[in-house]
């Protein structure tokens, strides 16, 4: 079956803001469900090391690669972060009120991606660059707000390790998610559910 | 006669499916005549009323050929809960009128005259719907249609999940309208002796999705009365279908059922009782049926799913999913997941058996399956509990324990502080300490702004911000402190020259703007957060209302979440691998929120979310309530940047 089409639909139709609503809401859910799983023995070890941290950056800008993977329009990922970022709000959080900043840093990268191939492709390879590039800003803003004393050699691990969980827990567990998600059938309303069901 | 509805040569291609649903379906219903729906499942009863409702072209989710007129109609869906959409009964029965885009004082009297249309009027109207009982949001959805006087009211199996006495309720609710208003009614259901003295016409559905016939009410119920049984419909005055007969043995086990109105907190119970047994005996001599069925698939085929090949065909074959067995265990409807969830709870003959709602969306012929295992588990010595509002099933029970009605505790996001400050004042003043933080260049600065923001947080105190906090609930703050002593250590640390100095500046920098941050945070009320972002900063209103829609499931998705937890370990399915777990948990989680999306999706939809007017120009929404903005948001607001300024006079 031949799914392309030449001139992508920009317009946001309901279907597109009530599923990527609920899908944000339902990974903040997912992250403060981690805190039972990975978190305690993560924090242990990088409280005292946190360039290492960096390395789970990554699932924070989850929401905003699957947003933009599953919707495929302008403002998905933003959509998706931001909705993500206020369910943290609302269940207790680290950082306050500063992570409505950082999740507009960490879907930016992605959105310049998708918006630099005209909303045309969704493949493996966008959505681990989107995820480097979103991570990519938000180590930038870390420089500034939590690091700046930093050596440049340890400045040098901590984006390396940001930028590295952008691509590959963001970017490649991102696109693996809406993959999954779509063999289910659960997302049939997209093209990206249709393109996982052909397949 | 005049016509308000009409369907001329109807099909309906889903996107992806091998056939329509809707074949060439045509007919006309005069203004006020009520029409029963009437077909096996499967038949496409539901995208019939999806498509005369609008909803369907909206979604964008199928083809649509053929011709539909029809007067602005009201779509009443099975599932209340899926259904609500606001965080109060007000805003939920408002949703349509802001919509439709009539002022706030229109909509508030729209509203208080549906309530009491549907016979509410005794329900305060700021409560949030999820305490209601499963028959008040039922009528409290009827309301939110009713509100808008539409012309055609259509019904999809609207007391399925009810019991018996919450039905007859909805049913007078909906009679009432009808007679009230004159307006027509296509309705949909199962399990129709509820609806079928007020019908005074059937149209029937076929296997593939065709109109078989189409007359009035007493001819076709003569005429089908085999052919309906046939189907597995629950024919109004025959009894319940014929069982096998169990033989009682020495060893027979017990069935208790856990009854009580819906909304009674039956699933609570259930869920209490086996975490007990849980903790008695382990996994293994337990098996459960939860609320949410779709959570017990493990595997790709129904067959894996249900325990692979072996005992489990057997098992699938008595409940009537044979020709199943290779299909995707997703892409089952919902009563044939149960019907699985139930085999993979049955196959390892364990002991204690919880079963939620076992016969819940099950024809006549299913129903009798269902209930023949659950017999047999019986004989082989199973101590049975479970929750129910089926009477024919009750009946067979050993023993009947009744919940009484309490109004259901609601854990409901944005309601815990009593904080009068807005989302948009204290957002406001967390940043403000954020841009100020960045004045922080000594440590004099960095001390005295952290002695500032402490009279700021009591002031937030004084507002009564942290009423009902105890000592504990500092704890949120400790990720905060953990991380700024992080940042303080690493900054010496990780640093060219190991300088305490410039360290500890960073770390109080930090701690200044979120130690008040996360305290802030924790009072957003998230729905005078899309009020706000709605009205005074004007952000467009279907993104900011789909937003506000979502962040209301976040307990629900808390609450799933802990299920599956839950039915994995049960269920023996809980890696060892924390990280493939976690992966699993989250894909699980995702796709429950999905399903629910649709059925959002389509509750939204159909009460005018993305509806048009006759030129095709979407809408203006309007809001029945005000947006938050008082003294107090100054007031904040200005101690914020006085604690920022005081920086300036020590640099």
């Amino acid at each position: 079956m031949n799914i392309k089409s030449n001139r992508p639909n920009l317009t946001w139709r309901g279907v597109d803001l009530i599923t990527s609503a609920v899908l944000a809401a339902a990974l903040g859910v997912a992250f403060w469900g981690y805190d039972s799983y990975i978190y305690p023995a993560v924090t242990a070890i990088t409280a005292f090391f946190p360039p290492l941290a960096e390395l789970q950056l990554g699932v924070w800008i989850l929401p905003a690669v699957v947003g933009a993977l599953l919707v495929r329009k302008p403002g998905a990922a933003l959509f998706a972060e931001l909705i993500a970022a206020n369910v943290e709000l609302l269940l207790g959080n680290t950082w306050g009120a500063t992570v409505l900043v950082s999740s507009s840093l960490q879907a930016l990268g992605i959105e310049l991606i998708v918006l630099f191939l005209a909303y045309r492709r969704f493949n493996i390879w966008v959505a681990m660059l989107g995820g480097a590039l979103s991570a990519l800003f938000e180590v930038i803003y870390e420089f500034y707000s939590w690091v700046p004393d930093y050596s440049p050699a340890f400045k040098l691990v901590y984006l390396i390790c940001g930028v590295i969980s952008g691509a590959v827990v963001a970017g490649l567990g991102g696109w693996a998610l809406v993959r999954a998600l779509g063999k289910t059938g659960a997302i049939n309303a997209f093209a990206a559910g249709r393109e996982a069901r052909v397949s | 006669m005049s016509h308000n509805l009409g369907v001329e040569n109807l099909t309906v291609l889903p996107h992806l499916a091998t056939g329509p649903v809707l074949r060439d379906i045509s007919f006309d219903v005069p203004q006020g005549q009520r029409v029963l729906l009437l077909g096996p499942s499967g038949a496409g009863k539901s995208t019939l009323l999806l498509a005369l409702s609008g909803v369907l072209a909206n979604l964008q989710t199928a083809e649509i050929t053929g011709r539909i007129s029809a007067e602005p109609a009201g779509l009443l869906l099975q599932n209340p809960l899926d259904a609500t959409v606001g965080y109060t009964v007000f805003r939920d029965v408002a949703f349509g009128a802001e919509s439709a885009g009539f002022p706030a004082l229109t909509i508030s009297e729209l509203v208080s005259k549906a309530m009491t249309d549907v016979g509410l009027d005794h329900i305060q109207s700021d409560r949030p719907p999820q305490s209601l009982s499963g028959g008040e949001l039922q009528r409290m959805c009827l309301a939110g249609l009713v509100a808008l006087s539409p012309k055609v009211l259509l019904l999809d199996e609207p007391t399925a999940m009810l019991d018996a006495e919450s039905a007859a309720q909805v049913r007078l609710a909906v009679e009432q309208y009808l007679l009230s208003s004159g307006a027509t009614a296509i309705i949909a259901e199962h399990r129709f002796d509820v609806w079928v003295d007020i019908a005074d016409r059937i149209i029937v559905l076929g296997t593939q999705g065709n109109i078989l016939d189409d007359g009035p009410t007493n001819r076709i119920l003569q005429g089908y009365h085999h052919q309906f049984l046939n189907w597995g419909l629950w024919v109004p005055g025959e009894s319940a279908p014929a069982l096998e007969s169990a033989i009682p043995t020495t060893h027979t086990g017990k069935i208790t059922a856990l009854i009580g109105p819906s909304g009674s907190g039956k699933t609570t119970v259930l869920n209490a009782k086996l975490q007990e047994l849980l903790a008695d005996h382990g996994p293994t001599d337990l098996g459960w049926l939860p609320q949410n069925a779709g959570f017990t698939i493990a595997g790709p085929s129904v067959l894996a799913s249900a325990g692979g090949i072996g005992k489990a065909e057997q098992l699938l074959a008595d409940l009537g999913l044979e020709k199943h067995s290779l299909q995707n265990p997703h892409d089952l409807s919902g009563g044939e997941k149960r019907r699985l969830a139930l085999a993979s709870a049955l196959i390892d003959e364990p002991k204690y058996l919880l079963l939620d709602e076992p016969t819940v969306g099950q024809d006549r012929r299913n129903w009798a399956l269902v209930v023949n295992q659950i017999l047999t588990a019986k004989t082989k010595g199973a101590q049975i509990l479970l929750a129910t509002h089926d009477a024919e099933l009750i009946e067979l029970c050993d023993e009947v324990q009744q919940l009484e009605t309490s109004p259901r505790h609601v854990n409901q996001v944005g309601t815990a502080g009593s904080l009068s400050v807005s989302p948009f004042g204290l957002l406001g003043a967390s940043m403000i300490l954020l841009a100020g933080s960045w004045l922080i260049n000594s440590l004099a600065a960095a001390l005295v702004s952290f002695a500032v923001m402490f009279w700021l947080v009591l002031l937030v105190a004084l507002f009564g911000g942290f009423k009902g906090w105890r000592p504990s609930s500092l704890k949120i703050l400790l990720p905060a402190v953990i991380g700024i002593a992080s940042i303080a250590v690493s900054n010496w640390w990780l640093s060219a020259n190991h300088q305490w100095e410039p360290a500890a500046i960073t770390a109080l920098r930090v701690g200044f703007f979120v130690l008040p941050g996360v305290l802030l945070a924790s009072q957003i009320n998230p729905a005078q957060l899309a009020d706000q972002a709605g009205q005074l900063a004007k952000l467009p209103a279907r993104p900011v209302v789909a937003a506000s829609v979502a962040l209301q499931k976040v307990f629900d998705f808390q609450a799933l979440w802990n299920q599956q937890v839950l039915v994995r370990k049960v269920r023996g399915l809980t890696k060892s691998n924390r990280l493939a777990e976690a992966g699993a948990l989250t894909l699980g989680l995702l796709i429950e929120a999905t399903r629910s999306a649709t059925q959002v999706a389509i509750a939204m939809e159909a009460r005018g979310f993305s509806a048009t007017d006759s030129n095709g120009k979407r809408i203006k929404r309007t809001w029945a309530v005000p947006a938050a903005w008082g003294s107090r948001d100054w007031l904040l607001l200005a101690g914020a940047v006085a604690s920022a300024a005081s920086i300036l006079l020590v640099r």
